[in-house]
């Protein structure tokens, strides 16, 4: 594992969000932080929050919703702290993609339906590496290199409905990675895809943390696919978060009953999987 | 692809026969006649009985409609639409001579109308339920709902006739030989503005809700969001992201637009006296000018069908995924 510092390069303080004045809050003061290189897992039921929490720390939520809190990037030492929230737009446009960047649960809506791949890629390395016109394309293959696509140039060549899933969510982390970011916020990466590219891309976004120093907010159901991706795991019971503990002491009985329950309907999915298997074969 | 183009021309033929037969057949049955002129009978219309005997052997008025149709379509077919009746000119100088104003008219229109929709669809889009975006609603409902004859009328009372703005009647002044070029070029405009603005105002005001819709319903996708998350601008997404998707369900839109204007003409340029194709259709009916007639039929279900054509074959450029449907 990654040398841990003692500070935390991302905080959420006592973040609530409402979506429009009047109706009931989506989040209720939440607090969570993460260090520079860990893995942090946000579980819930679906409707509890954490995908609203994500948008939050991306400023991606409707201008019109109601927000309270504080979300800060602090990177590493020398950098100045940016105060997601607060800031002008100008300043969120250069954390965006370039310090924090995101994959989306559904990977082919991700992807603008009419521009080829290479195009979509090449400009985002264009914008947000200052890359030339001449050498993003070549760039573009490159990182679709590093996905692990074995024909970047078919890849690149095709449109976004041509792709499967799994390699539609490639393409997506390859322009999340494009800008080299600190934090990789993964709303949901692998609900949209069967199990083998489930797990392909989860080996994907390990790897890529293994080579960088990449830190790791997953948003997910699925406390398996936490387990697999991250050492801590918090979790989000009805707008409020309810459980933070290391991925050691998942097994321990006294977790909170959110908790508790995710555990248990992982096990569920896990043996009827293996149920499933043995009466076919 | 290919296929599908060939495909689709295909399609087109027997469209176009439909079209041209049954205007053929319409206006052979309606009453009146060449040599009586619309007006019908006989002892009204001073023509004497021998001169219309002679009259309508000339134009093989005796003939069965099914024969007449049969010698028509012969001599089309190697593009020889005869001459008028009106004025025995050939019925292919007579059209071309009207189609470059309405031709010109209707894309200057078309291009105008979308350098003006997109900015106020752009922003009432970007700012749903707002004062502005309400008030641009119900002025669209507003201007839409004016028949185009009734905005005509409005125009030249006020317009025209009140302010003295612009002239109303005709393409040109009478001393239109006298002007230099570039006085030429706005004495033309400016016997345009009038018509235009009649064609106009409707369109844009059909244009800026669709648009606005369309442009909603692409904000709310999923790759909108994505691309703002990739650090891309606000600009950018707005303009290569965001517009191409909107505009490419708009191409449709376009292939309906270019035959109503064209049909729309008839009443607006009977009004403003402006010599385009749609008087020239008016004034054919009205002396029974069956080779005019039908060669307008001709042309207009040709450029009408061509533009479906067209307008197909870029939806398949524009969006890949209808591409092999």
């Amino acid at each position: 594992m990654n040398e841990r510092s003692t500070h935390s390069m991302f905080e959420v303080t006592d973040l609530s969000v409402r979506y429009a004045r009047g109706e009931a809050p989506v989040l209720r003061d939440v607090s969570l932080t993460i260090d520079r290189g860990e893995s942090i897992a946000l579980v819930g039921d679906s409707g509890c929050g954490k995908s609203t929490l994500a948008l939050a720390a991306m400023r991606l939520l409707p201008k019109t919703a109601f927000i309270r809190g504080s979300i800060v990037l602090r990177g590493d030492n020398r950098e100045t702290p940016v105060d997601i929230l607060g800031s002008d737009e100008r300043t969120i446009e250069r954390v965006r993609g370039r310090r924090i960047a995101m994959v989306f649960q559904n990977p082919i809506g991700s992807l603008n339906p009419v521009m080829r791949i290479e195009k979509q890629l090449a400009e985002v390395l264009r914008v947000v590496r200052g890359t030339s016109r001449s050498t993003a394309k070549r760039g573009a293959l490159e990182s679709l290199n590093r996905v692990g696509i074995a024909d970047p140039v078919r890849v690149g060549r095709a449109y976004p409905h041509e792709l499967s899933g799994g390699m539609a969510q490639r393409v997506a982390l390859a322009l999340a990675l494009a800008g080299e970011p600190e934090l990789l916020i993964a709303d949901e990466p692998t609900s949209a895809l069967d199990g083998i590219v489930q797990a392909q891309i989860v080996e994907l976004i390990r790897e890529t943390q293994r080579q960088t120093n990449l830190s790791l907010l997953l948003i997910t159901h699925d406390m398996a696919i936490a387990k697999a991706l991250t050492n801590r795991v918090c979790v989000i019971e009805a707008t409020r978060l309810v459980d933070d503990c290391p991925i050691d002491q998942l097994t321990a009985a006294d977790r909170h009953a959110a908790t508790a329950r995710l555990i248990q309907a992982a096990e569920f999915k896990r043996s009827a999987a293996i149920t499933l298997m043995e009466r076919t074969i | 692809m290919w296929h599908y183009i060939l495909k689709r021309i295909l399609l087109t033929i027997p469209t176009f026969v439909g079209i041209v037969l049954l205007t053929f057949l319409l206006i052979h049955q309606a009453p009146g006649s060449p040599a009586t002129g619309s007006a019908g009978g006989f002892g009204e219309s001073g023509v004497s009985a021998a001169d219309h005997a002679r009259l309508r052997a000339q134009f093989e008025l005796d003939a069965p409609v099914i024969v007449r149709f049969g010698h028509w379509m012969k001599r089309v077919v190697c593009f020889d639409f005869g001459q008028s009746f009106a004025d025995g000119r050939p019925v292919s100088q007579r059209i071309a001579e009207r189609l470059v104003p309405t031709l010109t008219l209707t894309f200057a229109i078309i291009v105008i109308a979308f350098a003006i929709v997109i900015p106020i669809a752009t922003y009432a889009a970007t700012h749903p339920g707002q004062p502005v975006d309400k008030v641009i609603l119900a002025a669209c409902v507003g201007f839409y709902a004016i028949p185009p004859y009734i905005l005509g009328m409005i125009l030249i009372l006020l317009v025209g006739v009140a302010l003295n703005w612009f002239p109303f009647a005709g393409l040109t002044s009478d001393n239109f030989a006298d002007l230099s070029t570039w006085q030429k070029l706005k004495d033309v405009i400016s016997h345009s503005a009038l018509i235009g603005s009649c064609f106009l105002i409707p369109l844009v005001a059909y244009l800026v809700p669709f648009v606005r819709a369309t442009m909603l319903s692409v904000l709310k996708e999923d790759f909108v969001r994505a691309a703002h998350a990739r650090g891309l601008s606000h600009r950018r997404v707005m303009l290569r992201h965001v517009l191409p998707n909107t505009l490419r369900p708009l191409l449709t839109v376009m292939g309906l637009i270019v035959p109503a204007v064209l049909g729309g003409s008839v009443v607006l340029e009977v009004m403003f006296s402006w010599p385009g194709m749609g008087r020239l259709l008016f004034e054919s009916i009205h002396d029974r000018d069956y080779p005019v007639i039908m060669g307008m039929t001709v042309l207009t279900a040709m450029v009408v069908l061509g533009v479906t054509l067209v307008v197909d074959l870029l939806y398949a450029w524009a969006d890949p995924r209808v591409r092999y449907a």
